[in-house]
């Protein structure tokens, strides 16, 4: 059974990582959620998770690892569930490369464009591009996802094909 | 947005709540079970249908002892943090698959025997003028459990697929 100073330890490691990592937590479940009500839902739960899971956090990682994997892991549920209710086809990065480029201003469309494609990837492919943006590097890409850094470096190559010909797509696209 | 430890600790206790809302719920409808297969095998006089609505008793008290094992309350995977993405992924589908695949164990399984003892003893002992209307009963029994069995069935190869892709698309590099 957890002792009053266990619970606090939790608690304050949950504060830290909630100082530290709040934004980037904030910024994941946008990669994870278009309607902003169920967005702040989700967040909840990626907060709730991560404090009840840091009561088993015992530094075999860092804590940054451990947050990011909290994050990714409550979310990936938080998506299978999603998909039970209203099952809906996932895409891989190679089938995102063939989608169309919608028309709009070029900053408008290239925030809305990402952040639409993030939201249709599939579960591994999306913590790839989210943590790349989050400037990881492919070592801990691999760490965090546990994908070999071939495959890694496979799929961020993709991601700036990908969001190269979107942004050109958007240029061409404005006249 | 911030969340402070206060609202965790409400928000969990709230889903906790839930959970426990829902078991009774489910022990409610298991002890109505029991309750009325009771009074059924105490009020008949012939074996045969007594011993169907003992078995369905037995699957009921069954039910409630796996609710109890395994309906935890706001269970935690406990590698949220410590597996990384792909095993955490691949370990939710396969716990779903089996979850489905397992149907049988806790849920159809346990009722059959009673459901099939009642159904062979209302059968052999039809007058003939509702022979028809016992037949009919019996049919509609076996489409719910083969509609149940197969869109169990159906659910658990599509996880299947989605793991499969999942372990090639971690092999190509």
């Amino acid at each position: 059974m957890a002792t009053t100073s266990d619970v606090k330890g939790q608690d304050d490691v949950y504060q830290q990582a909630a100082e530290e990592y709040g934004t980037a937590l904030a910024r994941l479940a946008r990669g994870y959620e278009a309607d902003p009500d169920k967005r702040r839902d989700l967040l909840q739960e990626i907060h709730l998770s991560l404090w009840r899971s840091l009561e088993a956090f015992n530094g075999s990682c860092s804590l940054r690892t451990w947050v990011y994997r909290v994050a990714h892991n409550a979310a990936t549920s938080y998506v299978i569930r999603q998909r039970r209710a209203r099952p809906e086809v996932l895409l891989g990065l190679d089938e995102i490369d063939a989608l169309p480029i919608k028309p709009e201003t070029e900053r408008i469309m290239a925030l809305n464009q990402l952040t639409d494609l993030i939201q249709r990837l599939k579960p591994l492919d999306r913590q790839v591009i989210l943590s790349w943006l989050d400037g990881m590097d492919a070592a801990e890409i691999g760490e965090l996802t546990g994908l070999s850094s071939g495959n890694v470096a496979t799929k961020v190559h993709r991601i700036k094909r990908i969001l190269a010909s979107g942004f050109q797509g958007a240029r061409d696209g404005r006249s | 947005m911030r969340f402070s430890v206060e609202e965790l600790r409400a928000k969990a206790a709230k889903f906790q709540r839930r959970v426990l809302r829902r078991n009774l719920r489910e022990y409610i409808a298991a002890l109505v079970v029991i309750a009325v297969c009771g009074v059924a095998c105490w009020r008949t006089p012939e074996i045969v249908p007594r011993i169907g609505f003992a078995l369905l008793i037995a699957a009921a008290v069954f039910y409630i002892w796996y609710l109890r094992r395994w309906g935890s309350a706001m269970p935690l995977p406990a590698n949220m943090g410590s597996a990384d993405c792909f095993r955490f992924y691949r370990g939710e589908l396969v716990r779903q698959r089996d979850l489905l695949r397992s149907v049988w164990k806790w849920v159809l399984g346990p009722i059959l025997p009673g459901i099939v003892v009642l159904g062979v003893y209302n059968l052999a002992s039809a007058p003939p003028a509702k022979l028809r209307q016992q037949i009919g009963c019996v049919l509609v029994e076996v489409a719910i459990f083969s509609t149940v069995v197969w869109l169990n069935a159906r659910a658990a190869r599509r996880l299947d697929g989605r793991i499969a892709e999942l372990d090639r698309e971690r092999e190509s590099a």
